[in-house]
């Protein structure tokens, strides 16, 4: 019995400390980062982009071969890459998780897999990751909590 | 054999053979239309100098005759150019066609170009046009 | 509408009286429908039909993959349609209608829709090598096709030799061996679709067993005026599992009792049918599982270099040293390491912790090995779910668009209709993913539970065995999680 009240006490305070990482003002942010992006058939280099909640994230764009797409998943970002032109566009970057960069102009055989990725930060954290962490494990002492009872 | 039995071997044929009959028949119907008298339709298509550049990267016209230049690309988007012409059909994503229409009025050699900056290779895209009397 | 009415509450009440299972065979439309000789044929027809327009257009419509409808349809739709729809929801219900084994099977019974007599079989009938008789064939031609992968969804020209290939090998071999020997033993597709079956809601069971096993001329597996014997070498009357049954109806129709139901029933119920378990399923476990992940890191990931490596023969040309064949080869050597070596280690690690914990000696390790391997069916499932999930909202456009234009070639049937490729709520994509991997892990856990106390019926043993494997499932899914979301 002591156990499981253990147990629940440590889940709670996992749960009282992600609340509050979610609802306190993001500790960073806010800044104006340029980030230099480089398409090439079939990959973004650097293929992953983290900032924070709150950044002004001015993408400067430029590919190697092919003309290119950047569309970013959830963030009406949607631009095209030409060779020999340096493409600029900026984004507010206000909700945190992980999004797709996803290439948006066929530009050969693996096109559909050009992905890249966006990561918006909260308090240095990938918060929404973190959630869904919090959440599956939760998922699994619910279900094993379940097993158990009905088990024995 | 009875008559579902039948039936169903003429649709089993059918099956096989209305979309094989189409796309020959499409074929025929480009040949067809290549054959033309008043028109001269040339099929042309955009690979990626890398990948063989146009094809067929030679053509030759007629002059007087109006031609009809039909030019898909295969590969990533590329442009039709012919800078002494004065033709340009644009960008042309891979898959989609563009369509240009003139009359040749002087015979000579004119060449044409890609005009998307296409691959690495790209300044090797090039072709060229005879027309001839 | 009356019968509407009966049927719905028969529907409650047979859910209640047979343990939450419901035959739809007592729909009498389905029930005509399936036992009409024509039923499959034409089911069969439908699909080849649209396999035939995809292998011709992979050989001679566009070569751009989004553009052309062998890459649109089978690598976009049917797999969709496949993995998310139709094995979880019905079972092997693609093996009822699969178009590639049609040609043999109307061959060696030499008739379309109606029933021969035995004696007019056009095949040499030899044995199945014992040997082969496992699923390690459809392991390793699994592995060897998901190794290609990245060529067989881009190039269309690629899918049509492919599936070119998986037309004409099941002719040779009914040839030989008679019956759906390819789809037992070598379809790629059937390995997997066997597997994950076990976690349909569909089932084909007999209803009352002693009545079959008192069933002197077992007319379900020696066939008679109505229908053929079971095309896929079962036993109808002692069917415990959907594995290896491939819902072709022959049996309802064979049956002179009637005693053959296809009842709908809770996720997951074969995992904990004892008979059939062995080392080729448990690799086709390990196989699936890893492949989920090494197709979503490579695929829907961020990392070129591993894009470069599946592209095989294609370097590109600016300073990537490992490239081409170069490249290709250590890839190789991750997909077949990891899926047949590394994961099923950690997973024996991890069964020898639980043979530890739970105190009890005399169940042997290989047994729990095997058995607990069972437990990773839904986990796999959800996560080759989560995987396609993307294929479809991202891309649904290219479907529209195939449609319009078949082969690519400008066609376009409606001229100048186009839709511009729009992802569908690309945004709640991962927040997607991960709820179905949650389900997976969910169901994965409850069965663990189930399988190890199949193994440890006393006291708290089977509690012990089991948190070891909470904890690989766990381990696992975070895996998955971070792919998603991390
Ligand atoms: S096992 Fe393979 S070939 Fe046979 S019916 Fe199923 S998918 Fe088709
Ligand atoms: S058990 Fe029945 S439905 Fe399943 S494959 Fe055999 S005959 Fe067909
Ligand atoms: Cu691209
Ligand atoms: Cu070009």
């Amino acid at each position: 019995m002591l156990k499981r009240q253990l147990l629940a006490g440590a889940w709670f305070t996992l749960l009282i400390v992600f609340a509050a990482l979610f609802y306190a003002p993001s500790a960073s942010g806010g800044e104006v980062v340029t980030v230099h992006i480089t398409a090439r058939q079939f990959a973004y280099e650097p293929g992953r982009v983290v900032v924070n909640q709150g950044d002004t994230v001015v993408f400067v764009l430029e590919t190697v071969d092919v003309t290119h797409g950047f569309y970013i998943d959830g963030y009406d970002v949607d631009v095209r890459i030409i060779p020999g032109e340096t493409q600029t566009v900026t984004v507010v970057a206000d909700t945190p998780g992980k999004f797709k960069i996803r290439c948006s102009e066929t530009c050969g055989a693996l096109h559909p897999f050009m992905v890249g990725e966006f990561i918006v930060l909260r308090s240095g954290v990938n918060i929404a990751f973190l959630g869904a962490a919090f959440g599956l494990v939760g998922v699994v002492l619910a279900a094993t909590a379940y097993v158990w009872r009905r088990g024995d | 054999m009875n008559q579902t039995e039948w039936a169903a071997l003429a649709l089993l044929v059918a099956v096989l053979l209305v979309p094989s009959a189409s796309i020959y028949g499409y074929d025929l119907w480009l040949d067809a239309q290549k054959l033309d008298e008043e028109v001269q339709v040339v099929w042309i298509t955009g690979w990626a100098a890398e990948n063989g550049g146009w094809s067929p990267s030679e053509i030759t016209l007629r002059k007087g005759v109006p031609a009809k230049l039909i030019i898909t690309s295969a590969d990533v988007t590329h442009g039709f150019h012919v800078p002494d012409l004065g033709l340009d059909s644009g960008p042309i994503a891979p898959g989609h066609k563009a369509v240009i229409e003139f009359v040749p009025e002087e015979t000579g050699t004119f060449t044409f170009r890609c005009s998307v900056f296409c691959s690495e290779g790209h300044q090797s895209m090039v072709g060229k046009i005879t027309v001839v009397e | 509408m009356a019968a509407t009415r009966w049927h719905v509450r028969d529907f409650f009440s047979s859910l209640i009286l047979h343990r939450g299972k419901f035959d739809l065979l007592q729909i009498g439309i389905i029930n005509r429908l399936l036992k009409h000789r024509a039923f499959q044929y034409a089911a069969m027809m439908v699909n080849l039909f649209v396999f035939w327009v995809i292998i011709l257009s992979g050989f001679f419509g566009s070569p751009v993959g989004n553009r052309n409808i062998s890459i649109v349809f089978v690598w976009i739709l049917w797999w969709f349609a496949l993995i998310v729809l139709m094995v979880p929801l019905l079972s092997r219900i693609w093996c009822t209608m699969c178009p590639l084994p049609a040609f043999g099977e109307w061959l060696e019974r030499r008739a379309l829709v109606k029933k021969r007599s035995a004696f007019k079989y056009l095949s040499l009938r030899k044995p199945w090598p014992s040997k082969l008789n496992n699923i390690w064939l459809q392991n390793l031609g699994f592995l060897a096709i998901a190794t290609f992968s990245a060529l067989l969804v881009t190039r269309p020209v690629v899918t049509a030799i492919v599936l070119l290939i998986l037309f004409v090998v099941p002719v040779f071999l009914v040839l030989i061996y008679s019956r759906r020997v390819f789809c037992r033993f070598i379809c790629p597709v059937g390995g997997f679709l066997g597997l994950f079956s076990m976690f349909s809601a569909l089932e084909l069971r007999p209803k009352d067993k002693t009545l079959c096993r008192n069933h002197m001329t077992k007319e379900c597996v020696r066939g008679n005026d109505n229908g053929y014997g079971c095309p896929w070498i079962i036993y109808p009357g002692g069917l415990e599992r959907n594995n290896y049954c491939g819902l072709c109806f022959e049996c309802i129709k064979t049956c002179p009792y009637n005693n053959l139901a296809l009842n709908l029933r809770s996720f997951g119920g074969d995992i904990l049918a004892k008979t059939g378990r062995a080392l080729d399923e448990a690799w086709k476990s390990f196989i699936m599982l890893t492949l989920a992940g090494l197709y979503i890191l490579v695929m829907q990931g961020p990392w070129g270099v591993l894009k470069d490596w599946s592209n095989v023969f294609w370097a590109p040309p600016y300073g990537w040293a490992l490239t081409g064949v170069g490249g290709f080869l250590p890839y190789v050597g991750i997909f077949w390491g990891l899926s047949l070596a590394v994961t099923p280690s950690v997973f024996f690690l991890f069964t020898g912790a639980s043979k530890l914990a739970s105190g009890v000696r005399s169940v042997p390790l290989k047994k729990l090995f095997i058995d607990f391997s069972y437990e990773l069916i839904p986990l796999a499932l959800m996560a080759w779910i989560a995987f396609s999930i993307p294929l479809l909202l991202v891309n649904w456009s290219y479907i529209v668009n195939a449609l319009l234009d078949p082969v690519g070639l400008g066609w376009n049937v409606f001229s100048g209709l186009y839709v511009p490729w729009t992802p569908l709520i690309p945004a709640v994509i991962p927040y997607l993913q991960s709820i179905v991997l949650a389900v997976g892990l969910a169901y994965s856990i409850k069965y663990s539970y189930r399988l190890a106390k199949q193994n440890f019926p006393e006291g708290k043993a089977a509690l012990k065995a089991f948190l070891p494997q909470v904890v690989f499932l766990t381990f696992v899914s975070m895996i998955f999680l971070w792919l998603f979301m991390g």
